[in-house]
């Protein structure tokens, strides 16, 4: 019998990898057959096809096995292709091998748990308070004036009524500039007397702020004059609690200390004031706010125009303050303007801190890693046994590999599961503990 | 609501045109069915150069499919002792084929596809 092989060793040898077992004898004779009969591939070489033909033919052929198998997965158990059910067999093994050893998967899972859940949370605080806490239309242009007065021991003081209006007047850095205070009125039209907690506010508040109404309209100019009709705003909120949502409140009157005020507007639902108040009026100037600049009670907040720094609205309103201060030395001496944007003044000196603890709970979840990294091995060891008999019966190395990783993944699935829930308890605790985080000094 | 069989997903479903001609060759060459004379035959008739890969891929399909059977001969020195692999078309096979070139030949009923008639 001729054993003398016509196709190159080399082609022989590829193809014996590409072809799937089940085919590779009858194939590799048909294809020795040809080259005998030289009805082959070193025929067809002359016409430009040849062994490179035969080649990706046998690529077909094995992308087409795969697909044969999953004819028949499909017809007895339609768990798709042999990959995908070899990854599910290896999950049920490795659930099958978690339940065998409990200690080793409880250990692991809660180590997994803790460094998930707590950088989770951590993380979601900081996201929640450095990242996003200003939830309004570009808020790195929103900045807060405050008065100081180092002279008198304050480096950051509430804002005089006359000497914001002279800002307001000639500064040009700012789109809006508005400034508010709050009160709390004894509201008595509910079931129950209360005190609101009530903004008072100056123009372009709400523009300031993007706030958007569910009903209803803003302040006009002329609500702000004295002596006009008293009108207010409702925090979507408090529309839901003292109006039970009533559609037609718009006109509707509420009394507060006494004073009948026209509902003329509700915020809408998902606008966020910076503090959680119930109502906002319109601030109406005072005549005894013009004899006397010593009364500071306001807060100011301005937007900045675009383009425009804060180190440039600083040196503006410096700049005023010091005029100011010659204008009138009996009020103003000593006292200048301090800028800061909005997200630091909420924050306060909160930021290192939140950081610290972000990059303290991040090193936490690596060493949670790196000692489920150790259990692992070490089990990995105590496994050599098991590895071994399984690559004697054929198994290859990737499907060792393959196996240990489906079982690394189901532990860090239910690691995480569980870290998710304790990520979601420790921002309920957070949230608790924090309320008046949000309130600004 | 049931489907009618014939167009049901259920089951093997309908060969593909590769896979008629392939079962078409096997009926033609009778007991003689294997890889290098399906391929010939394949190629003499249709003027299209097929790889041994593009035929085994339709082969297994097909077996799987239950629309051939398979024996093997004895080897030969000009194979390098190797086997062949013998195929032949099923009665599963016969009806797809069947049912396939039917709908085919009912569809083409009444158009003036420029054949000549032999």
């Amino acid at each position: 019998m001729n054993r003398r092989s016509r196709i190159p060793c080399s082609i022989r040898l590829l193809l014996r990898f590409l072809l799937p077992l089940s085919e590779r004898e009858y194939f590799l004779g048909d294809l020795e057959e040809s080259c005998a009969l030289s009805r082959g591939p070193d025929r067809k070489a002359s016409r430009g096809h040849g062994w490179l033909h035969e080649v990706a033919g046998s690529l077909v052929l094995r992308f087409g096995h795969r697909h044969h198998h999953k004819l028949q997965s499909d017809n007895q158990e339609g768990e798709g292709d042999g990959m995908f059910r070899e990854f599910l067999n290896d999950l049920r093994f490795g659930i099958r091998t978690m339940r065998r050893s409990p200690g080793f998967a409880t250990v692991a899972i809660l180590t997994l748990a803790l460094g998930i859940g707590a950088t989770t949370a951590i993380f979601s605080v900081v996201n929640g308070v450095l990242l996003t806490s200003v939830p309004y239309p570009e808020p790195e242009r929103i900045v807060r004036i405050r008065e100081c007065n180092l002279t008198y021991g304050l480096p950051s003081f509430s804002v005089s009524p006359m000497n914001f209006s002279d800002w307001k007047t000639r500064s040009e850095s700012f789109d809006f500039m508005t400034a508010y205070t709050t009160r709390r009125p004894a509201y008595t039209g509910g079931e129950y007397p209360e005190n609101l907690l009530v903004y008072t506010v100056m123009e372009d508040f709400l523009e300031l702020f993007g706030a958007e109404l569910a009903l209803g309209r803003g302040f006009t100019p002329a609500e702000f004059e004295p002596d006009n009709e008293q009108v207010a705003i409702l925090r979507y909120g408090f529309w839901q609690r003292a109006f039970a949502g009533k559609p037609d409140v718009i006109g509707d009157s509420i009394i507060l200390d006494s004073v009948v005020y026209t509902v003329i507007g509700v915020t809408d639902r998902n606008w966020q004031p910076i503090n959680e108040v119930d109502l906002i009026l319109p601030l109406r100037p005072e005549p005894r706010w013009a004899s006397n600049r010593h009364e500071h009670w306001l807060t100011s907040i301005a937007r900045l125009k675009p383009g425009i720094t804060q180190e440039q609205a600083q040196s503006e309103l410096s700049n005023i303050a010091a005029t100011l201060e010659s204008e009138y030395p009996d009020f103003n001496t000593g006292w200048d303007v301090r800028v800061s944007s909005l997200a630091d003044n909420l924050i306060g000196g909160l930021r290192p801190q939140l950081l610290i603890l972000l990059a303290a709970v991040g090193l936490l979840l690596l060493i949670a890693c790196v000692n489920v990294a150790n259990m692992m091995l070490a089990r990995a060891l105590v496994r050599g046994s098991e590895i071994a008999i399984r690559m004697a019966v054929g198994a290859r190395r990737g499907r060792i590999i393959r196996q240990l990783l489906a079982e690394s993944v189901l532990l860090s699935f239910f690691g995480a599961a569980l870290g998710i829930g304790l990520a979601w308890l420790g921002i309920e605790i957070f949230r608790a503990g924090s309320s008046s985080v949000s309130s600004p000094p | 609501m049931t489907m009618p069989e014939k167009y049901s997903n259920k089951g093997p479903g309908h060969p593909g045109e590769f896979e008629i001609m392939v079962m078409l060759a096997i009926l033609r060459l009778g007991p003689d069915a294997y890889g290098v004379t399906i391929r010939e035959e394949l190629e003499q008739e249709t003027s299209r150069t097929i790889t041994l890969g593009t035929i085994y891929k339709s082969l297994s399909r097909l077996e799987a499919k239950g629309y051939l059977h398979t024996r093997t001969s004895e080897p030969t020195a000009v194979r390098g002792g190797r086997r062949k692999k013998l195929y032949h078309v099923s009665v599963t096979g016969l009806r797809a084929v069947n049912r396939s070139l039917s709908d085919l030949w009912s569809l083409t009923r009444g158009l003036d596809l420029g054949w000549e008639t032999s």
